[in-house]
């Protein structure tokens, strides 16, 4: 059962991968881009699940990285005149290290302290920006690299980005999950106390994880506003990007890698339907958030799974014992 | 061969003493039990043992090596083994991934791992229950998981705390035979309020109050003691014939 789970989640890797690569050849231009930005979206949403719902972080500030990543690429792109898509594993550097760098003041910050510090740290990060000529101030900057580029390629090499952002959002995360560093984790974030017990190094473990969670936003937010070729801290820092991944994480169940998948495929849905009614849209979201958690703080996967029993991409170890018989 | 060996441990908390100049060692195979009132200080004992509590002078030996100032993972690392009074599972992983994190933490890797914990699942009688999430136990199978958590660590000293409190008759019963079965391997320090569990596995008891000895030796001879009489009963008593 077990092997052919494996087996299963290998070759739906497989397939994804090449219809990721096969989806820029067939697709036009403009359905092209609206992939990206779902694809950015659900990497932001999923870099977040991974901190609350596999490291044990409540974080209310992840915008910050989103505005890191994207800031990093076009600063460093414009100045040096550098290639920008070949920036982006940098951004998921850039913005794991300044996570790392925090790490020693906020780790002493607990719950919702620990949230609120996050968000003040992006506020400082934007006023920063927004007060500097040579970053564009408030206006922001726009992406020169990608101007003289033949349009066509530029699309395809955002989408590519963008795909292996959402693939490794994905099974990335599944296989993270299921190895050693994924049960310490997973330890830590249960029991601090009891995770110490066993031997874990638990500041090392939840420190690990909030670098690799917030790097993986920082690259992510790099390709989104490389999608757009402009970024201004009002916009790459606005802690609406913090409510839309809480709505996507809340509403498919966090904790799981299959939750913000049907998450995100519902705010865009509702987006779609919705986006005329300006902040009526906004209320909506919000209501279909609370409604979903007045049924089940686990979410629309996570009462799925528990009422079918099927689990995909879940974490979960079996023992190999028949349990089905009483020992 | 000795494999805990406590020297002049002390600690206070503002005016109350914790642990007034306590020593003890514990053998492989030997259970030392430590009983006390309410507030005696034998959870500080106890914390001070594990890590999570600084003793303010002394000094906490393990198999050689000092363990006086060191963090709670590497005493784990050293061979230290505890369970908890109220029991701390990782509430949403299972039974079995809760030993199995023991076991692959504990030293293993992989395949091993992965064995061990099987074995340990199967020696606690928490078979039937491997694949259910911990905080769904019930509180025997959780006491018992505790135990299972600690044996996959597969330490040389074994804390237990409180581990019958709690329990039926017939549920200490049950964990009294499983702790029996540990022993040989480990040297076991026992903090219990169920006394006569604790007169059924150990060896010597230490009964404190205040944080100082009052009493130690053989569980009988320590049982009838006059100043651990008179702590349990409130004052003295004409000593049984």
């Amino acid at each position: 059962m077990t092997d052919l789970r494996s087996k299963l989640v290998t070759g739906a890797a497989l397939l994804s991968a090449v219809l990721l690569i096969a989806m820029p050849h067939a697709m036009a231009e403009g359905n092209l881009r609206y992939i990206v930005e779902i694809f950015c979206v659900f990497a932001f949403a999923q870099s977040w699940n991974f901190l609350a719902g596999y490291v044990g972080l409540m974080s209310f500030g992840q915008q910050l990285f989103i505005g890191l990543g994207a800031y990093f690429v076009f600063v460093l792109s414009n100045r040096l005149g550098l290639n920008p898509f070949w920036i982006v594993p940098l951004a998921f550097v850039f913005a794991g290290t300044f996570a790392a760098l925090i790490s020693p003041l906020v780790f002493r910050l607990r719950d919702a302290y620990f949230a609120i510090s996050i968000w003040v740290i992006a506020e400082i990060v934007r006023l920063f920006i927004a007060q500097r000529d040579f970053l564009g101030s408030v206006s922001g900057l726009p992406l020169m690299a990608t101007r003289g580029m033949d349009r066509s390629l530029v699309a395809m090499w955002t989408f590519y980005l963008a795909a292996l952002l959402a693939f490794l959002a994905v099974f990335g995360l599944y296989y993270l999950s299921r190895s050693r560093l994924g049960l310490a984790l997973a330890a830590v974030r249960d029991n601090e106390g009891t995770a110490a017990s066993i031997g874990i190094n638990v500041w090392w473990t939840r420190f690990v994880g909030f670098v690799v969670g917030s790097g993986f936003t920082g690259a992510a937010g790099a390709v989104y506003y490389m999608s757009v070729f402009q970024v201004q801290p009002g916009g790459a820092f606005d802690p609406n990007w913090m409510v839309i991944m809480l709505f996507i994480v809340i509403i498919g169940g966090i904790g799981t890698v299959e939750g913000p998948i049907i998450g995100t495929a519902i705010y865009f849905l509702l987006r779609a339907f919705f986006s005329g009614t300006g902040n009526l849209y906004l209320m909506l979201l919000g209501a279909a958030a609370i409604a979903v958690m007045m049924v089940s703080a686990k979410g629309i996967w996570g009462v799925f799974r528990d009422f079918s029993g099927i689990d995909i991409l879940g974490a979960r170890r079996a023992s190999g014992f028949d349990t089905h018989t009483k020992s | 061969m000795t494999v805990l060996a406590v020297t002049n441990l002390s600690r206070r908390f503002g005016a109350i003493t914790v642990a007034d100049n306590l020593s003890f060692e514990v053998a492989q195979g030997e259970c030392l039990g430590i009983i006390g009132p309410n507030g005696a200080g034998k959870t500080s004992v106890f914390n001070m043992l594990t890590g999570n509590v600084k003793p303010e002078a002394g000094r906490i030996v393990l198999d050689g090596k000092d363990m006086t100032g060191a963090t709670a993972h590497a005493r784990t690392k050293a061979g230290l083994g505890r369970t908890y009074q109220v029991p701390q599972p990782f509430g949403r992983l299972t039974a079995f991934e809760n030993v199995l994190a023991a076991a692959v933490f504990g030293g293993g890797a992989g395949h091993a791992a992965q064995h061990r914990a099987r074995d340990v699942i199967s020696r606690t009688g928490l078979k039937a229950r491997a694949d259910k999430p911990a905080e769904s136990l019930p509180l025997l199978d959780r006491k018992r998981l505790e135990l299972a958590r600690a044996m996959a660590l597969r330490p040389r000293l074994l804390l237990l705390d409180e581990i019958a409190g709690g329990l039926t008759e017939a549920e200490v019963h049950e964990l009294v035979e499983l702790i029996q079965e540990l022993k040989p391997d480990v040297a076991m320090v026992w903090i219990e309020h169920v006394t006569h569990a604790l007169s059924a596995v150990a060896e010597r008891i230490l009964a404190i109050n205040f944080g100082a000895e009052i009493a130690s030796g053989l569980p009988d001879a320590v049982m009838r003691d006059p100043a651990v009489l008179e702590i349990y009963m409130g004052a003295v008593l004409d000593a049984p014939a």
